[in-house]
């Protein structure tokens, strides 16, 4: 369960002065349920999960992930998330099987445990093959794989995806929503960034809309399209973040 | 485990498999002393053969006192070889053929045999350096037959020999170490050792908080439940350690060419080697803590900057700093500092001159201790910058 309550953040920048990244953000993500949030590069999708994440502070409001609240309990909050990007490189000079046991144990897994949820993710995942090269070697398509393991070697609760197909082709992005379904059938919470409307369709069951470091609209595909009369996603969504009538203005 | 020790051995891993920071920690260290040491040893083998360089020399008249300078100078081990004009010495100097000539001209046995003074004109390039040594052993040649000639004269005269030299400086060595290693290695050494322990670091100090930053990798790390702090120090541990390693693997060197006994290295080490097993230890003592504050000072620069690049250039300018007191060691021993406790205040500076006392056999308890007091008050400082950067929420995006 992820819940946000008013969660707002500002900082300054010496060049644009005071920017409120995320403004009165809340929502709610239930276990067992896909959250898309969408929105265009630089709405406040990434600082979003970054303070869900414990990495950024929250200049107001609160949130809780797992029920742990972010800003008192963040030790439990980072122990009960996975977190994903496709941008996220992985330690060139290391084997997948090292980097699973490296973050295993920064989870606190060790010995058997550690080994079999390591050997575990190898199979489930089909990594077999490449688990002992080192990752320099390994494809885009190698490196998401292991990416993915990473991210569910603790077997967290709650998984943030941050556009995670970003650089993919067809049949890994195809993967990595595979990877996603299964893991919302596990019954985990997950929030998933994109701004690729056919992912969001296929995945997502609760659509937050994001523009300008606001929360625009959310709900569910269907209840976007009959708020804002649309019949695609994508002309909600524009029609949602006020796209449409900047254009007209 | 500790998850600081899990950061550690990982970081330790990583480098390990790096090429660069694998020829930072052993190949960079071991090969400059190995060099020194050859280069060293040439040059100290190959002064001892200056003598034996060719000389050339101008002689219209060959006589009794011009053959007797000749035969003195080959006695010597010099080889004289004659040119037929100062017009043409001048001209192969010029050419770089010739070093340095002597025109005895014609007036030598007339000047000496009526009891008077001589000149010998000597032509030579100033800026060549083997020129400058063929002078001082044609000096010192022409010195002994000058005592040959007046201890004759005083003979003549009935005075006492002695009185060739009515006032000298009698040696009296007051051995203060308990070891002796050659004054060039005493210079250059210490220098090498500190210098190498901040490169030992400096090589894989950008890649790995900036580098992190720059893959995206650091996120995974601070989205983990282990404190920022942990991290920071695991990954300081680690530098520390690739800091001590280059060191120790320069120390290593030195005793491996001490112990090859190689013909052209005896000038080197004929004195022995001042280090003794007490000497290494005092080294690595003073090292900890400079070792500690190297290895702080580059995770701090490393948390600051925003990717490798921006990393790099202030590691450079930071190098500069680290550079000019480990250079002032090279000459400190000309200068009054070197026995003033001041210098053990002095950063760097302070570990250096702990390595060329340990050199020369001497421990200075009290500069011992200031050494790694205040290198131990500069490490927990650097540490708790380092720290405090890591943990700064902008750690990850720095406007």
């Amino acid at each position: 369960m992820v819940r946000t309550d008013s969660l707002s953040k500002h900082f300054f920048d010496p060049k644009r002065g005071d920017v409120r990244a995320v403004e009165d953000a809340t929502f709610e993500a239930r276990p067992g349920q896909i959250v898309g949030l969408l929105g265009k590069n630089g709405a406040g999708k990434s600082t979003l999960l970054r303070m869900l994440s414990t990495v950024l502070t929250p200049s107001s409001g609160q949130a809780w992930v797992n029920d742990y609240d972010i800003v008192k309990e963040p030790t439990e909050v980072r122990r009960s998330i996975g977190f994903m990007s496709s941008s996220t490189a992985l330690y060139g000079r290391m084997s997948p099987r090292e980097i699973l046991a490296y973050f295993g144990e920064l989870y606190g897994l060790q010995g058997a445990t550690l080994k079999s949820k390591v050997d575990d993710l190898i199979s489930r995942l089909d990594i077999g093959s490449y688990a002992d090269g080192l990752c320099d070697k390994l494809s885009t398509g190698q490196k998401q794989r292991v990416n993915i393991a990473r991210t569910l070697i603790h077997d967290p609760q709650v998984l943030f995806f941050d556009e995670p197909t970003s650089g993919l082709d067809v049949v890994m992005s195809q993967d990595v929503m595979r990877f996603v379904e299964e893991e919302r059938e596990r019954g985990k919470t997950i929030i998933y960034c994109t701004h690729i409307m056919s992912e969001v369709e296929r995945l997502c069951d609760h659509i937050i809309c994001i523009h300008d470091g606001e929360l625009k609209g959310q709900g569910s595909i269907e209840a976007l399209k009959a708020l804002t009369g649309e019949n695609s996603l994508e002309k909600a969504f524009l029609n949602v973040v006020g796209y449409n009538r900047e254009v007209m203005a | 485990m500790n998850p600081m020790f899990t950061v550690y051995r990982k970081e330790m891993r990583e480098m390990l498999r790096d090429k660069r920071v694998r020829s930072a920690m052993f190949v960079g260290p071991i090969f400059s002393v190995a060099l020194m040491f050859m280069l060293f040893g040439l040059i100290f083998s190959s002064i001892g053969k200056a003598t034996k360089t060719t000389v050339h020399a101008i002689i219209p008249k060959h006589d009794a006192a011009t053959d007797g300078f000749i035969k003195a100078l080959e006695k010597g081990g010099m080889k004289v070889e004659e040119l037929p004009s100062v017009a043409d010495a001048e001209a192969k100097i010029k050419k770089g053929d010739v070093r340095l000539a002597l025109d005895f001209g014609e007036g030598m046995e007339a000047a000496l045999g009526s009891n008077k003074p001589f000149k010998l004109p000597a032509y030579f390039d100033p800026s060549e350096q083997k020129a400058q040594i063929a002078l001082g052993v044609i000096e010192k040649s022409m010195s002994a037959m000058n005592e040959v000639i007046v201890s004759k004269l005083f003979e003549e005269k009935q005075i006492d020999k002695a009185m060739l030299k009515p006032l000298s400086v009698e040696r009296k060595e007051v051995k203060v170490g308990d070891t002796n290693t050659n004054e060039f290695l005493v210079q250059l050494l210490p220098y090498l050792i500190v210098i190498w322990a901040f490169y030992g670091a400096m090589s894989s100090a950008s890649d790995m908080v900036a580098g992190e930053k720059e893959r995206q990798t650091l996120e995974t790390l601070l989205i983990s439940p282990v404190a920022r702090r942990e991290v920071a120090l695991g990954k300081l541990f680690a530098l520390a350690t690739a800091s001590f390693l280059a060191t120790a693997s320069s120390i290593a060197t030195i005793f491996v060419f001490y112990s090859l006994k190689l013909d052209f290295l005896k000038p080197l080490f004929e004195d022995g080697l001042g280090l003794n097993l007490t000497g290494v230890l005092v080294i690595l003592v003073a090292l900890v803590p400079t070792t500690m504050f190297f290895a702080s000072a580059l995770i701090a620069i490393s948390s600051f900057a925003r990717n490798t690049r921006e990393a790099q250039t202030y590691l450079a300018q930071g190098s500069i700093l680290v550079m000019l007191p480990a250079m002032f060691s090279q000459i400190i021993g000309f200068t009054d500092f070197a026995q003033s406790r001041v210098v053990y205040a002095i950063p760097i500076l302070n570990a250096a001159n702990v390595i060329r006392n340990a050199l020369i056999g001497k421990y200075d308890t009290v500069g011992i201790a200031m050494t790694v007091g205040i290198g131990t008050v500069l490490a927990l400082v650097a540490m708790a910058w380092s720290v405090r950067l890591f943990n700064r929420e902008t750690i990850l995006n720095r406007i």
